[in-house]
């Protein structure tokens, strides 16, 4: 196949709302090879969610989109009727978050499994009972000929994340996207669900989105990661790369607010302060400007492009960290104690938010 | 261009925004339908009560005589009951928008005279089953205990046996009065109401202030006036309209079935069972009866359900 | 026969109920349940006591120099009846005795299945009334939640699935009123027909428009159509329909019920208005309870999982949604006896079909307190049965419920 697996050119998602329109994705590009694995890392309100929900598109009713989505090289608007009916869920699935509520409780997991396959395969209902005990085992779950007939009640939450991932799996997609896949489970939990993803990505040879909003699930396990804020990609790079060399300062506030083995213990904690932009009435200049470390008056009047700064690493920043620009304009604002936002840089202060 | 605060503040708002495009709010459409609905139920309450409350005025006891004289209808309305015999069962005209009845008479007042009784037996059943209901079903919600015992009972009781036939099985019974007909939907709308507000109680008692309230040692009956009572009041208040329409169909259906008041009295339900006799020759009897009451109930059911959705979190309970 | 078979299939699910749920939970559900028949028996037997005597009754009761509260008996024997009979009646009835010795004795007789007279005049047991009737009620019952099931199913689950979408909107407001207004112009002039036919030519393409890609407003106008069926009182739809199917025109015959042992096309012909007039009324209730459950569904994770499976939209709908939708609406649906029985009153009046609900105001109008009496009883009975079952059954499958109880 001629390309790369997933190409997204200038993604924008509106919703209308009562009051007014909200821009949960802005002007998102990016491209996805085959068998790689990309990690999208964001808080809550960065739009993560929204991509992958147009990606396997399930927008909501009050959505918009505009921009182009390539799979596997179709442009998916340009899909006939009959080929978009056996499209997704086929060509691209989706393993979602909430394992305790993404199964129909009233129906068994055998049938919701094998729904999928006999819809867009059209498989019999013995070969796809044959398979879905076949899916079951590479998810690793014992016992696969009773689980078949249980219902999700009967299952703990590892085990129906086990089951969501086999439902994805179904039709052999090409393209995984996961959804902070692990976000609801219990700790001990994540680390098992995570080592499964990968091990039947590079089994199955699946391109792989891996959303999440904790950087240490990207690493290790993706091989780029891009940083989500107010809707844009404000940094994309390799992963080790982007953990030694991060330019974007809301990529640097993540990585100090997470706990590193190799810092000396005891060692503060950096959350970030502030709050999310409000996407109803979005800031007219860069969306992390209020709350950024590094922030000069020109970051509020405009939003920064996205940098190719090197081949594989891209980022959108007035005064990225670890340049003498980043370097001087932090100096400046911890000498006024607060950035131009007017938000306090003193680490002492509670923030009440 | 820029606007940025040099205080210390923590005053984001200091970032510029982008200003919303003038967007189309939805417009609160509902507004004008609830206008309409108050408007039509004025007009009926007005329109009927005011035979009543003349009849008082110019009644000849110590009280009547104290207060003015006034005209005992409305100047457009004829004596309900005067008969012509040139119009029998005519339809609707310009000088009776509602048609004649069997013997002449004039529908419309026929409809206002009977919108009398059919609207004082719905306030009258409403008003004992919110206060009567009303006050057992806070008892039971917050006193729990006992209290809350015995008023399931009496709930469950009354609510095992289907309305209607409880009710006519009381007026039959009894005897067709106007004073067992109320009895009997008073007894259906106590323990109704009761349950409701009970619910409703028990939800509210549960929440945080009036604990913070017991275990500051306010006594019970204070609680139960200034925490719980307020807080129970809108969905009393939206289940005053609902219950208001409830038991005018029941009455209305229990004349229908000649089981109400006897005539000579006249209800709604009374003069459709009048016209449906000739159908042929006398729908507007039918039919210009049951458009006001589809109306007056529709406005009740309409208020009443967009107070609760308004003040309740529930989805309306009709 | 078909009774007994019935009777005994009910006692078979009865007891396979009690079992899944527990003894302890059961019995006191059952005891509470004995409990509240027993008030509600006896008060109803207390009731025959107070009733009130006319003027007519009185003057037979000096002439025969009788005690007031024998009453009830001249009722129904008729106030020319002489001092024997009206003192057997009595005495058969034990009026004459203390109120818990009528109940006891009241009690006794319908254990052992005499459910006393339908007409004490002429001595036609009650039984066989209702033997007779009772299958005639049952089918208007279960024709009127058919038809009900059937225009509420498919109207909530269209609803519901409308709701999110964006599509046409609601008229402007202004257009109503003067809709309305020339309705009733029309009206005026061209007769009730006219009217109808009017309001007719302004519904069937509203109901057209949003029938198409509704989105919002299509589900507005569901749930309009819904709340102004539920404001009118079946008794005017029973007569609407009657006037314009009946009177107006020909394609309902008013001649009563016809028993599917004479013909199964003339039965249906004779049942299908009055299942009709009560099915409409029903259904508003259903559509909201099924509508709400399915919008709550449908915002449920595993609905968007379904989505993002690819399933087709109608897929989604129907073999993943209403499934766990239905279960308040088949409770509700289940346990209406209270409104199929005011329904069946009204319904068997109107339309002349002599089922229970007609006999129940023939025994009204005859002041036959006694089988009365028996009868809103065994309404009792069957209604508390009926709850108490279902509320034993839930508790087995919802432990949650049981813990309630307690509370």
């Amino acid at each position: 196949m001629a390309g790369p697996m997933l190409e997204v050119e200038d993604l924008t998602v509106d919703f209308s709302t009562p009051r007014g329109n909200l821009r949960a994705v802005d002007g998102v590009s990016f491209a996805l090879n085959e068998r790689e694995a990309l990690g999208i890392v964001g808080e809550s309100g960065s739009g993560k969610s929204v991509l992958a929900r147009t990606l396997i598109n399930i927008l909501a009713g009050n959505g918009t989109r505009t921009g182009t989505i390539r799979i596997g090289g179709r442009n998916i608007d340009e899909l006939s009727r009959t080929e978009r009916k056996h499209f997704f869920g086929v060509e691209v699935a989706m393993v979602f978050q909430d394992p305790m509520t993404s199964l129909n409780p009233v129906k068994r997991i055998g049938q919701q499994i094998t729904e999928a396959m006999r819809y867009h395969l059209g498989v019999s209902r013995d070969e796809s009972r044959k398979r879905a005990l076949d899916l079951l085992e590479q998810v690793r779950i014992p016992d696969a000929t009773r689980r078949l007939k249980q219902y999700p009640h009967e299952l703990s939450g590892g085990m129906r994340q086990r089951v969501v991932i086999a439902m994805a799996l179904a039709c052999e997609p090409k393209l995984l996207i996961a959804d902070e896949p692990t976000t609801a489970l219990d700790v001990t939990v994540q680390k098992t669900i995570l080592d499964l993803i990968d091990d039947l990505r590079q089994e199955k040879n699946m391109s792989l989105i891996l959303i999440t909003h904790d950087l240490g699930v990207a690493r290790g396990r993706t091989d780029r990661i891009g940083v989500m804020y107010g809707g844009r990609i404000q940094e994309e790079a390799p992963a080790e790369w982007l953990f030694r060399d991060m330019r974007h300062p809301y990529t640097e506030a993540l990585f100090r607010s997470i706990p590193q083995i190799d810092r000396p213990s005891h060692s503060r904690l950096q959350p970030i302060p502030g709050r999310p932009p409000d996407l109803l009435s979005p800031p007219v200049g860069c969306a992390f400007a209020a709350r950024c470390r590094y922030s000069q008056p020109n970051c509020l009047e405009a939003k920064p492009d996205l940098v190719q700064a090197t081949t594989t690493h891209r980022y959108a920043c007035f005064h990225p960290v670890g340049t003498d620009d980043g370097a001087a304009a932090l100096a400046a604002n911890e000498a006024a104690g607060k950035n131009a936002a007017g938000l306090s840089l003193d680490e002492e202060r509670e923030e009440i938010v | 261009m820029t606007t940025i605060d040099a205080s210390a503040a923590q005053d984001l708002a200091a970032v510029p925004v982008r200003p919303q495009a003038a967007t189309k709010v939805k417009k609160e459409r509902a507004n004008w339908f609830f206008r309409v609905a108050i408007a039509w139920l004025t007009l009926v309450a007005v329109l009927v009560l005011y035979p009543a409350i003349a009849k008082l005025f110019n009644a000849e006891h110590a009280l009547g005589s104290a207060l003015p004289d006034l005209p005992e209808t409305w100047f457009f309305l004829a004596d309900p009951n005067a008969r012509d015999a040139a119009k029998i069962n005519a339809g609707p005209s310009w000088e009776h928008l509602f048609g004649n009845a069997s013997f002449g008479q004039d529908v419309l007042s026929r409809v206002v005279d009977g919108g009398a009784i059919s609207l004082f037996v719905a306030l009258v059943g409403t008003a004992v089953g919110i206060g009567l209901g009303g006050a057992l079903g806070l008892l039971a919600g917050y006193l729990r205990g006992w209290v809350d015992s015995i008023v399931r009972l009496v709930i469950t009781v009354t609510l095992s046996v289907p309305a209607l036939l409880l009710v006519i099985f009381i007026v039959t019974v009894r005897s067709q009065s106007l004073f067992n007909v109320i009895l009997a939907v008073c007894l259906l709308a106590v323990p109704a109401i009761a349950r409701i507000v009970r619910g409703s109680t028990l939800q509210v008692a549960d929440r945080e202030y009036v604990k913070a309230a017991e275990v500051i040692g306010a006594k019970k009956t204070s609680i139960l006036f200034r925490e719980v009572l307020p807080n129970v009041m809108p969905t009393l208040i939206s289940f005053a309209f609902l219950t208001t329409g409830i038991i005018l169909v029941a009455e209305s259906s229990l004349s229908f079935l000649g089981l109400s008041v006897e005539a000579p009295t006249i209800t709604w339900g009374s003069i459709i069972a009048e016209g449906r006799i000739k159908f042929d020759e006398t729908p507007h009897m039918v039919f210009m009866t049951a458009l006001v009451l589809f109306l007056t109930v529709l406005s009740l059911n309409y208020v009443g359900d967009q107070l609760l959705k308004r003040y309740d979190i529930r989805e309306s309970a009709l | 026969m078909i009774g007994i078979v019935l009777l005994i299939l009910v006692a078979l699910l009865a007891v396979w109920i009690i079992r899944t749920a527990g003894w302890r939970f059961a019995t006191k559900r059952l005891a509470q349940a004995a409990l509240i028949l027993l008030i509600v028996t006896f008060g109803t037997t207390w009731l025959l006591r107070l009733s009130v005597v006319d003027e007519k009754i009185n003057e037979a009761l000096v002439e025969l120099d009788l005690p007031a509260e024998s009453g009830p008996c001249i009722v129904a024997l008729g106030t020319g009846a002489d001092r024997e009979s009206v003192l057997g009646c009595v005495d058969d009835l034990k009026l004459d005795r203390p109120v818990y010795v009528q109940y006891g004795s009241w009690l006794g007789s319908m254990f052992s299945g005499d459910l006393g007279f339908a007409q004490y005049r002429t001595q036609i047991p009650l039984s066989k009334v209702l033997g007779d009737r009772a299958p005639r009620s049952l089918l208007l019952f279960v024709y009127s939640q058919l038809i009900a099931l059937g225009l509420s199913v498919p109207a909530g689950v269209w609803a519901a699935y409308q709701a999110g979408k964006p599509g046409r909107r609601f008229p402007p407001t202004w257009l109503l009123p003067l809709i309305i207004a020339g309705a009733g112009a029309l009206g005026f002039v061209a007769g009730w027909s006219g009217l109808a036919i009017a309001i007719l030519a302004v519904l069937v393409p509203t109901y057209l428009f949003f029938g198409y890609k509704g989105g919002s407003g299509g589900d507005g106008l569901v749930n309009t159509s819904a709340f102004v069926i539920l404001s009118i009182p079946a008794f005017v739809i029973g007569e609407s329909l009657r006037y314009f199917f009946a009177i107006r025109s020909d394609v309902y015959d008013l001649v009563g019920y016809i028993s599917p042992t004479e013909g199964l096309w003339d039965h249906a012909r004779s049942m299908w208005l009055p299942s009709l007039v009560l099915g409409l009324a029903l259904s508003p209730v259903y559509l909201r309870l099924l509508r709400s459950d399915m919008i709550a569904n449908l915002q449920q994770d595993f609905t968007a999982v379904a989505k993002a499976k690819g399933l087709p939209n109608w897929w989604v709908l129907f073999r993943h949604v209403l499934r766990p939708s239905t279960l308040t609406l088949l409770t509700v649906a289940g346990l209406n006896i209270a409104q199929l029985v005011n329904g069946a009153i009204i319904t068997e009046f109107i339309f002349d079909l002599d089922g229970v609900g007609s006999y129940f105001l023939e025994a009204v109008a005859a002041k036959e307190f006694f089988p009365l009496q028996t009868l809103v009883a065994i309404v009792a009975i069957l209604f508390v049965g009926t709850n108490t079952l279902v509320d034993i059954f839930y508790s087995a499958v919802d432990p949650r419920v049981r813990a309630d109880d307690e509370k």
